[in-house]
């Protein structure tokens, strides 16, 4: 009779024990056409990996593990509370918690955060500078990066010390980030490419193959110490699996052979997967698709003729494009919605006022070159811009280029672009994010692949008043030196703003846990699979 | 010529005929400009591109029968039959050019390979094995990206990234070794016939013995190996523009447009299948001529 041993208990039980298989275990598969790179927590700089990292690695803080704006807030991770500045906002000093050990079982310790803000600028982390450039001895480090003693990090009586040479009112933002990951001390002082490291989250990489797939399982170590911060994991294990173009993801996803993924749906998969509106999933993304135009180079170099795009554009033709109403919101300025700076109001187009613009400029009849990637998308965005451009009496052409190569092929100023269609995606909510990477003068590099400006629109003036801004002591000062700046920015139009995107999530029936965070996106932590 | 190959140049007769009328079609039956883009889905009252009714991305018109959106609407809102037969022009001029540039080159590399011998041959063959080892996709997207920075100009030709006039160049230079082989072997195989042997007893000189008496005998030959490579040329450079680097947007071609219709090809894929059958069919109707062209010079099989 053991069969009848065994199963009286869940006869006698069925309510209380059914919601507890739901709610734990079972492997979420997670799908993407391609691997994003390096597993380096502290090198790798793409939503795809960051998504994974926030349920490996932890920080000092972090951003609260929910859904909506409240997912904007700033709580303690790895360090027992958030602390008030002091000093002016100069020094911060953090208490770690106890208890706390990687996934290889070792203690979490004050040296290991020190040696994890010094590996930051020894691996190049690409934001060493942008994000982490205030603590202090960051500039030996940017310069020396092998000798790097970041004299800013420190222990005092057991606490961490983060002393800064300049107040930065977002560093709590930037400390939430998976560059600022902790690691342990001894973690190579190099990029670890596909060799993970131990972390402190629910889940630890045990295995990545960029050709493949990653996969993370339960860290047996881990004891949930902040549900704000970093809640337990709800599925056993997370799987992966790169290689499968986006509409043959929508067919596995929608057939219930995976539970997510990473890549837009297809246009021509859009109206299918409406048709199961139980499992998609509809979030702003923080992000703006625009058109950068060269500041250095004509036409653009003469602010009359960016005006006059400016005003030519239907933004409305350029949402259609995109998909329509419910996948993006039509943009006048280069900051999203939800944002400080953000203008709700978006002019009709006035080809008029804009050709008479032109006329000023004397600009008609001059060449130019619109570089945009290939995907369907941008294709059809680029084809309407150089009709408008041509409408404005300037000889326009489309460049299309594979989109391997356009976002690094318009950032170098070697190669001349006067004109291309980008996106810019917030690393965290934050429209001073937004502004600095792509019109900030650090932002600009002569020659590089990896100049974010791509406008090369650089206004020392307007650097000085966002970092006074950041300094600002309360949000609401922040918010409104910030908004000003995005103003005085949007008058230059160093870039075309045109709509912003929303994300858009698909994901099988069996999952019934779905939390979208503003920062992180989906937490596949957080999937509750049935 | 056999009735296959009279078929043959009846199609292709009714393709081009087509294509010629583009400019008729676009301002009498679709009453649209096929390179001008509807983005807010609004033409004359139609309703050519709409938000999905599933809530969803966007739905282009579906096809309408005779009239204005014939075939339907594509992903920018143009009437995809006005832009199929616009394409089919650029796609048949494509395909003509470089089948000229093909058998002026690889022609004459040919007949001198063929005709001199030795060490001449020799140097040409060796030219032509590494032309031919030469991925034509692999110039065409290098050429592509080049030609991105602005036009390079190559003797009294002007390359631009929009115009025909890079993927011809690509084309007839890459595809020369097709005509120049079986040119080079023909030549080497009259250099020995009786009757080029008579003509040189008689005191003919070497290139007016080429010229009077060996190139006449190559027609047949190349009467069939042009619409065999005019259809490689049609297939080639649809294959270069659907992987972006033939003919540039906003330019139609018929590889183009495929490249378009990919994106619809759920919800509507007559706007990739019209311009494929487009290639199939004059594809199939080159290779009909080339074998009436063939059996007719070498007797029925």
């Amino acid at each position: 009779m053991r069969w009848l041993a065994l199963a009286l208990p869940l006869l006698s039980a069925p309510a209380a024990w059914a919601p507890a298989a739901w709610a734990q275990g079972g492997t979420l598969v997670m799908l993407s056409r391609s691997a994003a790179g390096t597993i380096d927590p502290q090198v790798n700089y793409t939503a795809q990996f960051w998504q994974v990292f926030g349920a490996a690695y932890d920080g000092l803080v972090a951003f609260r593990r929910v859904a909506g704006p409240d997912g904007r807030r700033i709580v303690p991770d790895l360090a027992e509370a958030v602390p008030e500045p002091e000093r002016g906002g100069l020094l911060w000093r953090f208490r770690l918690r106890p208890g706390v050990r990687f996934s290889d079982g070792r203690a979490v310790r004050a040296e290991d955060v020190v040696a994890s803000f010094r590996r930051l600028f020894r691996v190049g982390s690409p934001t060493g500078e942008t994000f982490y450039g205030a603590i202090l001895g960051a500039e030996a480090c940017l310069r020396a990066p092998d000798t790097c003693r970041l004299e800013g990090v420190r222990i005092e009586d057991g606490a961490v010390v983060i002393e800064l040479v300049r107040p930065d009112g977002e560093l709590l933002q930037k400390l939430a980030l998976p560059h600022a990951s902790v690691l342990p001390a001894d973690a190579p002082g190099r990029d670890v490419g596909t060799a993970p490291i131990a972390g402190t989250g629910p889940y630890r990489i045990v295995r990545y193959d960029p050709n493949d797939g990653l996969v993370l399982e339960r860290n047996p170590y881990f004891r949930e110490w902040s549900a704000d911060a970093q809640p337990a994991g709800r599925p056993d294990a997370i799987s992966y699996r790169f290689g499968l173009e986006a509409g043959a993801q929508v067919s596995a996803v929608l057939g219930g052979q995976a539970d997510w993924m990473f890549d837009t749906p297809p246009p021509d998969r859009l109206g299918e997967v409406a048709t199961r509106p139980e499992q998609v999933h509809l979030n702003p993304a923080h992000a703006v698709w625009m058109l950068p135009l060269n500041t250095r180079l004509p036409p653009f170099d003469d602010v009359r003729v960016r005006r006059a795009l400016d005003l030519a554009l239907d933004r409305r033709a350029a949402v259609r494009l995109f998909g329509g109403r419910r996948l993006a919101e039509a943009l006048c300025g280069v900051v999203p919605p939800g944002l400080p700076g953000h203008r709700a109001d978006c002019p009709a187009p006035d080809l008029l006022a804009a050709r008479r613009l032109m006329a000023e400029a004397g600009a008609a009849g001059q060449a130019v070159a619109l570089v945009v990637d290939d995907a369907a998308v941008s294709r059809a965005l680029g084809t309407y811009v150089v009709e408008v451009m041509g409408d404005l009496g300037l000889r326009a052409r489309l460049v299309v280029l594979s989109a391997n190569v356009q976002f690094t092929y318009i950032q170098n100023t070697a190669n001349r672009v006067q004109a291309s269609l980008t996106s810019w995606y917030a690393d965290y909510p934050s429209a001073a994010n937004i502004l600095a990477g792509n019109f900030g003068c650090g932002a600009f590099r002569q020659g590089s692949d990896s100049s974010t400006n791509i406008a090369g629109f650089c206004d020392a003036a307007l650097d000085a008043r966002l970092q006074a801004a950041l300094a600002a002591g309360d949000a609401a000062g922040v918010a409104a030196g910030v908004a000003a700046v995005a103003g005085a920015i949007d008058a230059e139009v160093p870039a075309v703003a045109l709509f912003s995107p929303r994300y858009i999530d698909v994901v099988s029936t069996r999952v019934r846990g779905f939390v979208y965070h503003d920062t992180f996106r989906f937490l596949p932590s957080q999937a509750v699979l049935e | 010529m056999t009735r296959g190959g009279w078929a043959g140049v009846a199609v292709l007769a009714c393709i081009v005929a087509a294509c010629l009328a583009a400019p008729w079609y676009a301002q009498a039956v679709s009453g649209t400009d096929p390179f001008r883009s509807n983005p807010l889905g609004q033409v004359a009252g139609r309703d050519v591109l709409a938000e999905h009714p599933a809530g969803l991305g966007t739905l282009p018109m579906g096809p309408q029968g005779w009239g204005p959106y014939a075939l339907g609407a594509d992903g920018l809102g143009r009437d995809v039959a006005a832009r199929i037969l616009w394409g089919g022009r650029t796609s048949l001029l494509v395909a003509g050019l470089a089948t000229g540039l093909c058998f002026v080159l690889g022609g004459a590399l040919g007949v001198a390979a063929g005709a001199v011998g030795g060490a001449v041959d020799r140097g040409v063959s060796a030219m032509l094995d590494l032309v031919w080892a030469f991925p034509v996709t692999l110039l065409a997207i290098a050429l592509s990206l080049v030609l991105v920075a602005g036009p390079v100009r190559v003797g009294p030709l002007v390359l631009g990234a929009g115009g025909v006039a890079g993927p011809v160049l690509v084309l007839g230079v890459m595809m020369s070794p097709y005509v120049a082989r079986p040119v080079r072997a023909a030549m080497a195989g009259l250099r020995a016939a009786d009757f080029v042997e008579a003509a040189r007893a008689t005191g003919g000189s070497g290139w007016r013995v080429v010229w009077r008496h060996m190139l006449p005998q190559l027609g047949p030959l190349v009467g069939g190996l042009v619409p065999v490579v005019a259809a490689t040329m049609l297939l080639t450079e649809a294959a270069l523009s659907v992987l972006g680097v033939g003919v540039q947007a906003p330019g139609a071609s018929w590889g183009t447009l495929i490249a378009d219709g990919q994106d619809l090809l759920h919800e509507r894929p007559v706007a990739a299948l019209a311009p494929g059958a487009c290639v199939v069919l004059t594809v199939l109707a080159l290779n009909m001529l080339a074998e009436g062209l063939v059996r007719d010079g070498h007797g029925r099989r």
